[in-house]
């Protein structure tokens, strides 16, 4: 059961100091601390700091002091029980995987690392995933996270866009944008067509990037193959720079595809800000009209943590004049997810949206009219916090905020996902 | 046998003790590492864990030698990652890691100049030059040995006080917090008690000054080199080998 891990994630777990300083940081532990998110029926203190990063470390621990510590080899291994295994299984899958107690780890743990692989050892002892999530092997069989038809991958492109065959720079849409947050896809080849950038996108060739699957601990020959084949089918079109108006898909295909290409990928993944800006710094004079609004940018966590991505959409944010740029009291490596992350929404969406709502809250404590951010899962799930909160607050990525500034139309056309979106 | 005092038989035994299980504690842990993968193979054992740690290690230095200098003494030597979080812990723990590894550094050197002392003897048959005998290193380092001392006792007293006073910090504490903290603390109140009962200071117990002293090198043996596998003592061992061998993008 253990042998999932690396030898080097079993020493983590002995290396965590018990400094206590990610139960001041983690998002979920907050929620259920404050009970705003009650994940058992019968919650005492003790139950809710085992939902903590620490305590969540302290009890692999345990588990594993149970079959090979000093015990286990003087007195023989004890057992892990199914009840214990299944327990374990939602503290481990009640985590959006975020990254903050990685950020903040006296020990230096890589935590994220260790919950992902934590699950993919509850998913082998056949406890794991959580809830919906088993769903999603069977729903990706479809090509996309939405079991949507591949077909229609590209029934959001405007008429008028035109895309290339080949090219040097492809759009990688994701499945969220593509079926859900068609908006934020409309923006972006927007904004690529006003450029001036001849771009190529894979349409119904585009398969999901496996970012569910491997949050969720089901990393599977299907994820392999989706990656295989997308990373194929770019490179049979010449691109040499992928660009992502997703965080989630920016993220897998940076840090989890080369594992699995075996090799370092044939091009670059950029996300859209950081190349708009690299035209930009190569003399490309942006016209921008103003729009005047207080604003403040939500760090998406796979972009921001994971990747270190905090500048770009901050100065791209500035251009646009009119714009008023506020910061929020967390923001950068600290700052709060959204709540959506790690297979969470799907899985547990009464978290996300208990999570959603404090991060709302820190918007509002900034004043701010509207909440930016550069992934169109933050802004679905940010959404639905404000729905909920029921209060006037706009949330809006970031290519649909400059498309405008830029007078371009974000209008999505006639489609069948349209009313989903 | 008659070249060796009773105190120094007795540091001997118990320091050979010590390290043995030590060593067999390392093993235990690393057998447990050594169930992980390894370059895609399971199961690989102590000895696989160690070449990796090894390898893993080389091949962070190779890569790039400035980040695993900055990893070294930003991450290790100065705990950059407390001082992040807390400047005040930052301040104590320092305090307690500099104070505990420094007379332990001096107490390396020392019996390495009583090595030298030992083989230029057998080489030459005579005294060698006197900075390079272990009297001369102790006569050296007694001071700074003393700062060290000083400062790793104001540590722990902190940490201790901390442990006391703070119900936030009581409440997430549990035996294995208290008990790196407190036999810390009491391992250095002793060394505190056999010194001054050196120097008299206890009137008529200090005559049980050189049997005090001997309890008290005892018993740090059996805390700090015994038990350092089996409690929270371990992650001066663990978290310095974390941070070497991920070598990742974190900030130090
Ligand atoms: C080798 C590198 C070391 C690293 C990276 C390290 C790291 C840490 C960290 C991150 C903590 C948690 C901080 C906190 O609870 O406030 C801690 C606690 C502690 N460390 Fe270390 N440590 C190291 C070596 C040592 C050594 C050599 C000692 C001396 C025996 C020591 C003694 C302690 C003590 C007593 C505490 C608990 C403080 C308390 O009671 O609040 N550490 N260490
Ligand atoms: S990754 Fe985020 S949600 Fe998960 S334990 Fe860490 S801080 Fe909490
Ligand atoms: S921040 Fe890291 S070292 Fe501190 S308690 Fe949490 S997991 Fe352990």
């Amino acid at each position: 059961m253990f042998e999932k891990f690396r030898c080097t994630q079993l020493l983590e777990f002995d290396a965590c100091t018990r400094c206590n300083e990610c139960l001041e940081w983690c998002p979920v532990y907050q929620e259920i601390k404050e009970e705003r998110f009650v994940p058992w029926d019968t919650m005492s203190e003790e139950d809710k700091l085992g939902f903590t990063p620490k305590y969540r470390i302290l009890k692999m621990r345990e588990m594993l002091n149970k079959k090979y510590g000093l015990r286990a080899l003087i007195f023989g291994p004890r057992e892990i029980t199914k009840e214990e295994l299944e327990r374990y299984r939602d503290q481990t899958y009640m985590c959006t995987t975020c990254g903050t107690c990685r950020t903040v780890c006296e020990g230096r743990l890589d935590t994220v690392s260790l919950w992902e692989t934590t699950r993919e050892m509850l998913v082998e002892e056949g406890v794991g995933p959580y809830g919906k999530q088993s769903r999603f092997l069977e729903i990706l069989k479809s090509g996309n996270m939405y079991e949507a038809k591949q077909e229609e991958r590209l029934c959001w492109l405007p008429s008028d866009i035109e895309f290339k065959k080949e090219a040097e720079v492809a759009y990688f849409v994701g499945c969220t944008a593509a079926f859900r947050a068609q908006k934020v896809a409309v923006a972006s080849v927007r904004v690529l067509d006003e450029l001036g950038v001849p771009f190529t996108l894979l349409g119904e060739e585009e398969l999901c990037c496996g970012s569910v699957l491997m949050r969720s601990g089901q990393p599977s020959p299907l994820v392999e193959n989706y990656i295989i084949k997308n990373i194929e089918n770019l490179r049979k079109r010449g691109v040499k720079k992928v660009v992502f108006s997703c965080a989630g898909c920016m993220k897998t295909a940076t840090l989890d595809w080369p594992k699995y290409w075996g090799k370092e990928l044939p091009f670059e993944t950029l996300t859209l800000p950081q190349y708009i800006l690299q035209l930009v710094d190569e003399g490309y004079e942006l016209d921008l009209k103003p729009v005047r609004k207080k604003v403040t940018y939500h760090d998406p966590c796979h972009t921001g943590r994971h990747l270190g991505i905090y500048e770009p959409p901050r100065r791209l944010i500035q251009m646009i004049p009119g714009l008023e740029f506020v910061e929020m009291k967390r923001t950068r490596e600290l700052q709060r997810c959204c709540g959506a992350g790690g297979a969470v929404k799907a899985g547990i969406p009464q978290l996300a949206l208990a999570i959603s709502k404090r991060r709302v809250k820190d918007a509002i404590e900034v004043d701010a009219e509207m909440l930016i951010s550069t992934c169109p899962f933050c802004r679905r799930n940010l959404r639905d916090g404000i729905k909920e909160m029921g209060i006037d607050m706009e949330m809006e990525d970031l290519m649909v905020i400059l498309a405008e500034a830029m007078g371009l139309d974000t209008e999505v056309p006639e489609n069948p996902y349209l009313y989903k979106s | 046998m008659g070249y060796y005092s009773g105190e120094e038989l007795s540091i001997a035994v118990v320091s050979s003790i010590s390290i043995a299980i030590f060593v067999f504690g390392l093993y235990i842990q690393f057998r447990k590492y050594g169930v992980g993968k390894a370059d895609g193979t399971s199961k690989v054992g102590a000895i696989g864990f160690v070449r990796l740690i090894l390898s893993l290690i080389l091949k962070n230095i190779k890569k790039d030698p400035k980040r695993f200098v900055k990893l070294f003494v930003f991450g290790i030597l100065f705990q950059r990652m407390i001082f992040r979080r807390s400047k005040f812990r930052w301040v104590m723990h320092l305090m307690i890691f500099w104070g505990w590894i420094l007379p332990f550094i001096f107490f390396i050197v020392i019996v390495f100049f009583w090595m030298v002392d030992w083989i230029y003897g057998r080489m030459y048959g005579v005294e060698p030059p006197i900075y390079l005998t272990p009297n001369f290193w102790m006569e050296e380092l007694e001071t700074p040995t003393n700062i060290a001392e000083y400062m790793l006792l104001g540590g722990i007293s902190v940490a201790v006080v901390r442990r006391l006073i703070s119900k936030a910090v009581r409440e997430m504490s549990d035996f294995h917090d208290y008990f790196l903290t407190f036999s810390l603390f009491f391992v250095v109140i002793m060394g505190l008690i056999a010194e001054l009962m050196g120097k008299g200071v206890f009137g008529e117990l200090s005559n049980y000054a050189p049997q005090f002293t001997l309890f008290y090198e005892i018993t740090a043996l059996l805390i700090f080199v015994a038990l350092v596998p089996f409690t929270k003592y371990f992650h001066m061992i663990a978290v310095p080998l974390v941070i070497l061998a991920l070598g990742d993008d974190r900030d130090v």
